[in-house]
């Protein structure tokens, strides 16, 4: 546990009454050039005699973040006047609000009494009165109890009055709360961070050229029905899915049956397919992404909820435990289904015995931490390079059911390992000879419309697993 | 002693206490507090004796407590004093 008043500069009684005297300076001085407005001004209720340090301070920012949203979301308008964040007296900031005074401390108290942690919140709301006085509302008179004492729960005037509980003992219950929404601030954090990646991994994918069998900003011609802008689309429409996903990988618990949160994002998969099909008009841009990053981004999550490191062993074993039951239940089932309803690879496991993407997936995607993720981090170069050559490594160690499909035949597999190896030994991207390979290459699929399509979801998901690396290696060397 | 000119310290913020001095025979505080029935005396003896050291003997007090301590009751009436006296800004601490 912490000690939220471990540091910081002590404040005597005559520093805390100059400040307040200063803020009601401020407040006055608001109201005058804004008289027909509301004044919020927001402070901390802290004991004892550190009032301010950067957890402190962060604490109260991150918060107000919070209190900010809940302003937009409840149709206020308002704008952010004036603040003392680092001040030794304890962080302040006032806003300007366009709203009655009654709605807004409705709004100011509402927000101080939805989480445990935000009653250390102390949001005046102030207004003038008719004979241009300053006045504040209080939560008596919009019909609200006065606010409770953090420990006993007795109206907090008395407790605060009677000093009926030790300065000590208020420090550490404050230091809890302020633990637990520290924690949840950090989750958020890790969240965005793995949200952003996810996308930049989505959209860089699409935006890598030149790419045999898949759309590019340049060539689609093997896939003649979309193009770049529709995989954008696409991409920006499964940012609230991963974010589920991410969600679901942070609250997994060490007794938690990663069976059950396959089942919970897979459920979050079928929405996520539902709105990427109509962002697209009904082309399957993403499917396997769905799937393979959401599962991989779940994955993450589970692997730096309680630790900054990006482990790789860490993160296959998650997906090999989420997916545990996935290959033989599915494939179990398909021998029953009517043929016409299988996909693509459940087609090849009946005619080939091929596990396909199912079957890598289930594995703990070997040729994406194999191949993909240490090709993708070494390769010097720019970003195209890095994305095209993990590509085509990814491509050389990938029996593709959509190519596979596209093809028709299983010897397709050698042709194309003979091509990419050509491509490598011309001296890949960063070469003239190389490039030329790739141009040529990336012609014959189109001709011969083959597709790399299952290749391309594994290009995802190691951009994904790279950029997060690098995110989570760069954040540690702060 | 009485007082030389009108004086104000303090705000109306929640904890704090904001008093007037104005000319008076005696010390006649007028207090407005929400914990007065509790604290009502208790409040009046600090300010008196923070007054009384200052050999404040005749003043009016008007004081509008809103929840305020003793220490801030006590750091605010020496404000008071100090500006109706005509001394120094800065509470005096020396004289207490």
């Amino acid at each position: 546990m912490i000690n939220l008043f471990d540091t910081g500069v002590t404040q005597d009684i005559p520093a805390v009454l100059a400040n307040r005297d200063k803020r009601v300076f401020v407040q006055n001085k608001l109201l005058s050039q804004y008289p027909s407005e509301i004044v919020i001004g927001a402070k901390l209720n802290t004991p004892g005699p550190i009032k301010n340090n950067s957890i402190i301070e962060d604490f109260f920012t991150k918060q107000l973040e919070e209190f900010e949203n809940l302003l937009l979301e409840e149709g206020v308008v308002f704008f952010k006047n004036s603040e003392w964040l680092d001040a030794a007296t304890g962080p302040e900031r006032f806003y300007v609000v366009e709203e009655t005074a009654e709605n807004v401390k409705k709004i100011t108290t509402e927000f101080e009494e939805s989480k445990n942690y935000r009653l250390l919140f102390d949001l005046d709301v102030l207004f003038l009165t008719d004979d241009e006085e300053m006045q504040s509302i209080s939560r008596t008179e919009i019909g609200y109890s006065a606010r409770t004492c953090l420990i006993c729960g007795r109206p907090a005037k008395d407790c605060g009055r009677s000093r009926r509980h030790s300065v000590e003992e208020l420090q550490a219950k404050v230091s809890e709360l302020v633990e637990s929404s520290l924690k949840l601030t950090d989750n958020k954090q890790k969240v965005q961070m793995l949200v952003n990646n996810a996308l930049r991994a989505l959209t860089y994918e699409v935006t890598a050229w030149p790419k045999p069998g898949l759309v590019d900003p340049v060539e689609r011609e093997a896939h003649p029905d979309m193009d770049i802008f529709m995989f954008l689309d696409s991409s920006l429409s499964l940012q609230n899915y991963l974010r589920k996903c991410a969600w679901a990988g942070l609250n997994c618990q060490t007794n938690t049956d990663y069976r059950d949160i396959f089942r919970e994002i897979r459920e979050f998969g079928k929405l996520a397919e539902a709105d990427m099909f109509s962002s697209t008009n009904g082309i399957n841009t993403h499917k396997g992404a769905v799937f393979s990053l959401g599962v991989l981004v779940t994955a993450v999550a589970i692997n730096i909820k309680d630790d900054e490191q990006f482990d790789e062993e860490v993160i296959q074993v998650a997906v090999k435990k989420m997916l545990r039951e996935l290959v033989k239940n599915d494939y179990s089932k398909i021998k029953s289904e009517d043929e016409s309803k299988l996909t693509a690879g459940e087609k090849q496991f009946l005619k080939y015995g091929t596990k396909g993407i199912r079957g890598e997936a289930a594995d703990g995607y070997p040729v994406v931490f194999k191949y993909g993720l240490p090709i993708f981090m070494e390769t010097n170069g720019n970003m195209n390079q890095r994305l095209i050559t993990a590509l085509m490594n990814l491509a050389l160690h990938t029996e593709d059911s959509t190519l596979i499909k596209r093809a028709g035949t299983l010897d397709i597999i050698e042709w194309k390992n003979q091509r990419i190896n050509e491509f490598f030994a011309a001296g890949g991207i960063s070469t003239d000879a190389g490039n030329k390979v790739l141009n040529d290459i990336q012609t014959e699929f189109s001709d011969r419309h083959l597709s790399l399509g299952g290749t391309a979801d594994l290009l995802i998901v190691t951009a994904f697993l790279g950029l997060t690396k690098e995110a989570l290696n760069n954040g540690n060397n702060d | 002693m009485g007082i030389k000119e009108t004086a104000l310290a303090g705000t109306l913020e929640s904890s704090d206490i904001q008093i007037t001095l104005s000319e008076g025979s005696g010390i006649d505080i007028d207090l407005d507090s929400s914990v007065e029935a509790l604290y009502g005396d208790q409040i009046k003896k600090v300010i008196t004796d923070t007054l009384n050291k200052y050999g404040i003997t005749d003043a009016k007090v008007k004081a509008v407590d809103k929840g305020a301590l003793d220490c801030v009751v006590k750091a605010r009436t020496m404000a008071v004093a100090q500006r109706a006296l005509g001394t120094t800004e800065e509470p005096n601490w020396e004289v207490l």
